[in-house]
């Protein structure tokens, strides 16, 4: 459920008096959550991120006047009682690690998606893309130094700026793979 | 925030479960607060998903990756991503150049152009090690990878704390260095990697590496320094690791390396800059500070500058300390004793100790009495003398030394009318002390006997025996051997029954000085262990270092280098902390100058006698000092292609000894100069001048009958008169030599020291042999120098219940005995591998191969070049066999081939190897001719002499037992893990030992596997079996085979040690399935030594044993078959063991067929028809 706008203001003033400054400290902390439940191996990271803002946004008026501290500790707080619930749900293997594949994965499908989301690269983030996992083991430092030198960026720069294409192009491959799984349940049926 | 190598670091570990609750918490409280951390967080999820689905994982973080990564559906839907762009960019790659290709190919073409081929693939890879240099510089341009300074690398602060290095930086240069050396492995490649492996502290790599580069550039100087500082560094690797002589030989050659930089370069500061530290580090004060100020000279402002100074202050404060220490110790003991300051009382008692410069605490305090006492100022006597009583007191307290409190008691009692007698008595031994500084030894004996007359008249027994040390002392400086020992003895008994443990320290080293002119070397290095042993206990640290470098000194005579460089650094790290005074200054130096001149380290040799030569010209001004080190120091110059100056140093010496007063103090200082010349004159190839300065020292030492160094002037005349070829002299001469060998043999009781000394002196019997063979045409003569120089020690031990207690080392058997010994249907092969040439014996009972000799001409280098690159191929399963059969038939050639024709059909060989035909697997010999295993057409047995083979068999033959065998059998007993945890677990040697005993089961077989084998049950069964199988792990130790191991249950082990102290009446048989047991340490003369020599020793006679790590499958399979025809078939072991072997080997699954794996066992020893 999202934060009304009177909840979301005190947690705004809670955050730091500075209005200016206020707005990218929730962002930050917002990010930081969803890293954290990523962290977990919570496909729902951003839900689970958003719960997290909504509980502290709740219990605000009993410990807002009283709570000594940095906000984002009681967020981190509030954040490990949603993972402990979470990992109740079994989606999370807590014992022993899954098995490993025998026999080589089948990414067809995710192959097929990527092609297709490649095409809604620009052509120079798909080179980039590309050209940036090419290469393993020491052949991949060279490389990206090469591409550093080329683009006449920094290596962490690159490193970031390849990052977020991938996250773009992640995105759309899961959801043209959620697509192709909803018509093959669509073409099951009519079996 | 900016991301950092550390961060990415700690995110890793975040995601790995790795870091504790406070550290996640850190962590946690950081994503949510700054962006670019968590952002990163998801980067570095990518990098660990995408490193597993390119399977980079290393096994260290495939487990963890497993648990903490793909715990959830999510992470394996982008593990399918990863998996798919992968696939996709690998694609991709097909349709563009190469990046670096795209990179690098319009500079390449263009030179391309103009210079062709050869050079753009030299700019290309040159490229590559520029940028793979200028990667790493910048890895480390915050932090020093080491402290001394590596060619190139800019300054950069030593930091204790948390690394901070560029590690994207570090692995780019990582990856340029590595391909650029692999590409083309050039001096510049080789040793730009050797830079990099520096950095990451991996010595022993840098070492390899920048080795092989001198070898292909030895001019580089900025090589030489780089090498220099991987030795440095290895150094304090050892000295960090308690190897204190390891430590030391790394500065030494450390320094070498840096010298030879200079020499190259002398504007190298880097090289400057090193040198200064390893002098230091080798215990060089004062040539260290001399170095930093060399390079202060050259360098003032720079950073390393800074740091130079620095060191320069600090070690000039040690020298300004050293010098204003201890100018007035009895005033400061008494100002002690007045505070009753304990502590500061018992450290200048301790560290003033040196009765000959006047520093003995109680002799001073005693003089001040009597001349206080004589003179009327009997308070202040009175004072001196509680003093006195105070000194006696804590030095029994502290360390149960009754001297000091003798003395005092005595002065307490004693009638004034003594006083003056005394005083004159302190008076004369003075005189003594002086005549002892100053080489004027005569006169010492002298004024001594009268000092202790007086002492004795006055009933003063204890300073009777104090003086009567210095004057044995003195007797045996001037000549008077016999009476200096007599006078020795007599105190040794004295100073044991009154405990006076310090002067006893004194008296047992004097003794040990006086037996080195017999060569006693056990009872020589005993006494001064002891000696070292009870200044320790004292508390005396001037006599601690005299004791520690007198031992480094013993032990380098006879060739034991690493014991000496123990003592050495030992002695030299203790004069860091205690600086000794001059005089023992000096001989810490000159010991180590002596023990690298042996060692053949001439540059450290010469550093070392330039600080004593210093020291004795400039402080010390005693004669004997003096001219020590001229001739040491002149040893190492002329050694350093200086031998122009090495021959005047030793001329100095012997100058020096001409113009003594003391004649025959002199006399001994011309022989041992003589004799130096002799070895300078003779490397210098002045043969004649060499035999003229032998015989002067020879003729000497006859007159003065002081024979310390008659065996060096010896074997020197020796080498000489081979040299010479005159056959007639060195006939003569080597009988000689060689009957002081068999003196020192009888003479040198431990075993270990044995094997040392004629390690070396097998120069002397190849020589010997080559002399009988070429030049006398006597192949008896020949043979008789080999046995003689082969496993005496073996030997010895074999034969030592059949000896009389105390006989001298038994002689080895001639010819005709071994012949007469050798059973039917056997043949010795014995092998003399010498310096042009191997010679073959053939021995047998068979007349017309009764004793035969034959000659293959190789040289030794070519030889052992041959061997090793074939033993590579056999120890390696992956390599080509065609290749390996090729090697092979070349080896035969060399060794089977010139005696062939003399080999009987199915005659079982007895193989005597020499050198590194001892790793030789014999039986892998192929015939070119039959394309046939030597293993096909006769059994082989391994004996390291004729006559040790002949013992042994001889010993099987009286084990013989009619009724069936008892076996004990041992496999893969549950060692501790956490002791062992390289060595995995070994089910299949537990089955191996079970499966071999069904073949013994009259009388019942005792098998021990698993926490059943501990060392008590062990041990007994060992005791109380015919046939002992061990299939377990070996581990042996490099440095001292007796601590050996069989790892066994209950964390205990089976040490050689433990064999080697048994021994074994009823064992007649061991079979070693494990590891490396036929093989281990090896030396010249005494040969192999490893267990199966143990066991030899211990008694069993025939011993199966490994020569390589070996592979459990085909052992288990090897050992089966071997028990079963041993047992069944009733086959002699040696022919069980061959049947296995070609059945393996012949197996037509040709699983097996590599020697690799039916090769590694032979047996050992003797023959038996068991």
């Amino acid at each position: 459920m999202p934060l009304t706008s009177k909840k979301l203001d005190a947690l705004l003033h809670w955050l730091t008096s500075d209005p200016n400054a206020a707005g990218t400290e929730y962002l930050s902390i917002q990010k930081g959550l969803i890293a954290m439940f990523a962290a977990e191996g919570f496909s729902d990271a951003e839900d689970l991120a958003d719960e997290t803002i909504n509980r502290v946004a709740d219990r605000l008026p009993e410990i807002g006047p009283t709570y000594d501290g940095k906000p984002v500790r009681y967020f981190r707080g509030v954040a490990r009682n949603i993972i402990f619930e979470a990992k109740r749900r079994k989606e999370i293997a807590t014992d022993s690690p899954p098995e490993r594949p025998t026999k080589p994965v089948d990414v067809s499908d995710e192959y097929n998606c990527l092609i297709r989301c490649l095409t809604f690269l620009s052509s120079k983030d798909r080179d980039l893309i590309l050209d940036y996992h090419v290469y393993e083991g020491h052949d991949k430092v060279l490389n990206h130094l090469a591409m550093a030198e080329e683009n006449k960026t920094s290596l962490s720069n690159l490193r970031v700026k390849t990052f977020r294409i991938r996250e773009r192009l992640e995105k759309c491959v899961r959801e043209c793979l959620e697509r192709l799984n909803k018509r093959n349940e669509n073409g099951s049926k009519e079996h | 925030m900016t991301i950092e190598q550390k961060d990415q670091k700690q995110l890793t570990d975040y995601l790995l479960g790795r870091l504790n609750e406070a550290e996640v918490e850190t962590v946690e409280d950081r994503l949510l607060s700054d962006e670019n951390y968590s952002e990163e967080l998801h980067i570095v999820t990518n990098d660990l998903i995408d490193q597993y689905a390119n399977d980079q994982t290393s096994a260290e973080d495939r487990e963890a990756v497993e648990k903490f990564i793909f715990k959830s559906e999510a992470r394996y839907k982008k593990l399918k991503f990863a998996l798919a762009l992968k696939k996709r960019a690998s694609e991709s790659r097909g349709h563009h150049p190469s990046r670096f290709l795209r990179l690098y190919l319009p500079v390449a073409a263009s030179i391309l152009l103009v210079v062709g081929l050869g050079a753009w693939w030299k700019f290309f890879n040159r490229s590559d090690v520029d940028r793979g240099l200028l990667a790493l510089r910048t890895a480390y341009r915050d932090q020093r990878p080491v402290d001394a300074r590596v060619s190139g690398f800019n300054y950069a602060p030593i930091l204790r704390g948390e690394e901070r290095v560029d590690s994207v930086q570090r692995d780019l240069a990582m990856s340029l260095l590595t391909r650029a050396a692999v590409d083309r492995p050039d001096a510049v490649s080789q040793r730009a990697l050797g830079q990099y492996y520096l950095t990451q502290r991996q010595f022993d790599k840098a070492v390899e590496l920048l080795q092989a580069s001198l070898n292909s550039d030895p001019k580089s100087a900025k090589t030489q320094n780089d090498l220099g500082v991987a030795l440095f560094e290895l150094g304090k690797q050892a000295e960090a690791g308690n190897q204190p002589g390891v430590a030391l030989k790394h500065y030494a050659d450390s320094q070498e390396h840096l010298k030879k930089a200079l020499e190259l370069d002398n504007s190298l500061l880097e090289a400057r800059f090193n040198l200064a530290l390893v002098l230091e580090k080798m215990g060089l004060p004062d040539a260290a500070a001399e170095s930093w100020r060399q390079y202060l000279q050259q360098d003032s402002t720079s950073l390393w500058a800074n740091e130079a100074r620095q060191n320069l202050r600090t070690l000039e404060e040690k020298q300004k300390a050293r010098t204003q220490s201890n100018k007035s110790p009895d005033e400061d003991f008494l100002e002690a004793y007045r505070k009753r300051d304990e502590q500061s009382a018992w450290r200048i008692l301790s560290q003033n100790r040196e009765v000959v410069v006047g520093k003995f605490i109680p002799t001073r305090l005693v003089n001040a009495y009597l001349v206080y006492a004589t003179s009327g100022r009997k308070k202040e006597a009175a004072t001196v003398l509680d003093a006195l009583d105070y000194a006696g007191e804590l030095e029994a307290r502290k360390s149960g030394d009754l001297y000091t409190a003798g003395v005092a008691r005595f002065y307490r009692s004693l009638p004034s009318r003594h006083l003056a007698a005394l005083l004159d008595a302190y008076n004369l031994a003075a005189e003594g002390y002086k005549g002892c500084r100053t080489s004027g030894f005569s006169d010492a004996v002298r004024v001594f006997e009268q000092a202790r007359k007086i002492f004795r008249s006055t009933n003063n027994e204890i300073e009777a025996a104090f003086v009567g040390y210095w004057l044995a002392f003195s007797y045996r400086h001037s000549q008077r051997i016999d009476e200096g020992l007599a006078t020795a003895n007599d105190l040794r008994a004295y100073c044991k029954e009154k405990n006076y443990k310090w002067l006893l320290a004194q008296v047992l080293g004097l003794i040990s000085n006086i037996q080195t002119s017999s060569h006693e070397e056990s009872s020589v290095l005993r006494l001064d262990r002891e000696a070292l042993s009870l200044s320790e206990e004292v508390n005396d640290e001037y006599g601690t270092q005299k004791y520690l470098a007198s031992l480094a000194g013993k032990y380098s005579v006879i060739y034991n280098f690493s014991d000496s460089l123990n003592y050495l650094a030992r002695c030299l790290n203790q004069s860091q902390e205690f600086w000794p005074g001059d005089r023992q200054a000096w001989r810490n130096y000159d010991t180590a100058t002596q023990l690298f001149n042996r060692m053949g380290l001439y540059t450290a040799a010469a550093v070392y006698g330039e600080e004593a030569r210093l020291l004795a010209v400039n402080k010390v001004l005693d004669p004997s000092f003096i001219y020590g080190s001229y001739v040491h120091l002149g040893m190492a110059y002329a050694h350093l292609d200086n031998s122009a100056q090495g021959i005047k140093h030793a001329e100095s010496g012997f100058q020096i000894g001409q113009s003594l007063p003391d004649q025959k103090v002199g006399r001994e200082i011309m022989a041992y100069s003589s004799l130096q010349l002799g070895e300078l004159q003779r490397q210098s190839k002045n043969l004649k001048e060499a035999v003229d300065r032998y015989n002067q020292a020879i003729e000497i030492y006859d007159q003065i009958g002081f024979q310390t160094f008659s065996l060096a002037a010896h074997r020197g005349r020796l080498l000489t008169y081979l040299a010479q070829g005159d056959d007639e002299a060195t006939k003569r001469e080597l009988q000689i030599v060689l009957d002081l060998f068999e003196e020192y043999r009888s003479k040198i009781k431990e075993e270990d020291y044995r094997n040392y000394f004629f390690d070396v002196a097998q120069e002397i019997y190849d020589g010997a042999i080559d002399f009988a063979y070429s030049r006398q045409a006597n192949k008896e003569a020949a043979f008789a120098y080999s046995e003689e120089s082969r496993a005496r020690s073996l030997f010895a031990t074999i034969l030592s219940d059949t000896q009389p207690p105390n006989t001298t080392v038994p002689k080895s058997y001639n010819y005709l005995e071994i012949q007469q010994g050798l059973p039917e249907k056997l043949q010795i092969l014995q092998y003399s591998v010498l310096p042009d040439r191997v010679l073959i014996w053939v021995i047998s009972r068979t007349p017309q191969t009764q004793f035969l000799l034959t000659e293959k001409t190789i040289s030794s280098n070519d030889l052992n070049q041959d061997v090793r690159a074939y033993l590579d191929l056999v120890h390696r399963p992956s390599s080509d066999l065609n290749e390996l059969r090729r090697a092979s038939t070349e080896l035969y050639k060399i060794l089977i081939g010139p005696v062939e024709k003399d080999l009987l059909s199915g005659t079982t060989l007895c193989i005597v190897p020499d050198k590194i035909l001892n790793y030789l697997p014999f039986a892998t010999l192929l015939s070119k001719e039959s394309n046939r295993y030597l293993i096909a057409d006769h059994a082989i047995i391994l004996s390291p002499s004729s006559s040790v083979f002949i013992a042994n068999t001889q010993a099987a033959e009286k084990k013989r037992v009619a009724d069936g065998e008892k076996l004990f059998s041992i496999g893969n007993p549950s060692f501790d893990p956490s002791l062992f945890p390289s060595l995995p677990d070994l089910p299949s040697a537990a089955l191996e030992a079970r499966s071999v005993s069904r073949y013994y089961d009259r009388p019942a077989p005792i098998v021990l596997t698993g926490a059943d084998a501990d060392k008590d049950r062990v041990i007994k069964a060992i005791g109380d079996a015919d046939v002992l199988h061990f299939a377990s792990h070996y581990v042996i130790d490099e440095h001292s085979p007796l601590r050996s191991q069989f790892p066994l249950a209950r964390a205990e082990s089976l040490f050689a040690s433990d064999i080697h102290e048994m021994k074994l009446s009823r064992p007649r048989l061991a079979i070693l399935s494990a590891c490396t047991t036929g093989v281990e340490r090896y030396y010249n003369g005494e040969g192999m030594v490893g267990m199966a020599r143990t066991f030899l020793g211990a008694g069993v006679p025939v011993v199966v044993a490994s020569q390589w790590p070996v592979e459990t499958v085909s052992t288990m399979s090897l050992m089966t078959k071997f028990h079963e025809y041993r047992t069944v078939r009733k086959l002699p072991t040696v022919e069980a063991l061959r049947l296995a072997q070609t059945e393996i080997l012949n197996d037509n699954s040709n699983q097996f067929s590599h020697p690799y794996y039916w090769a590694p066992f032979v047996t050992i020893g003797g023959y038996s028809s068991f």
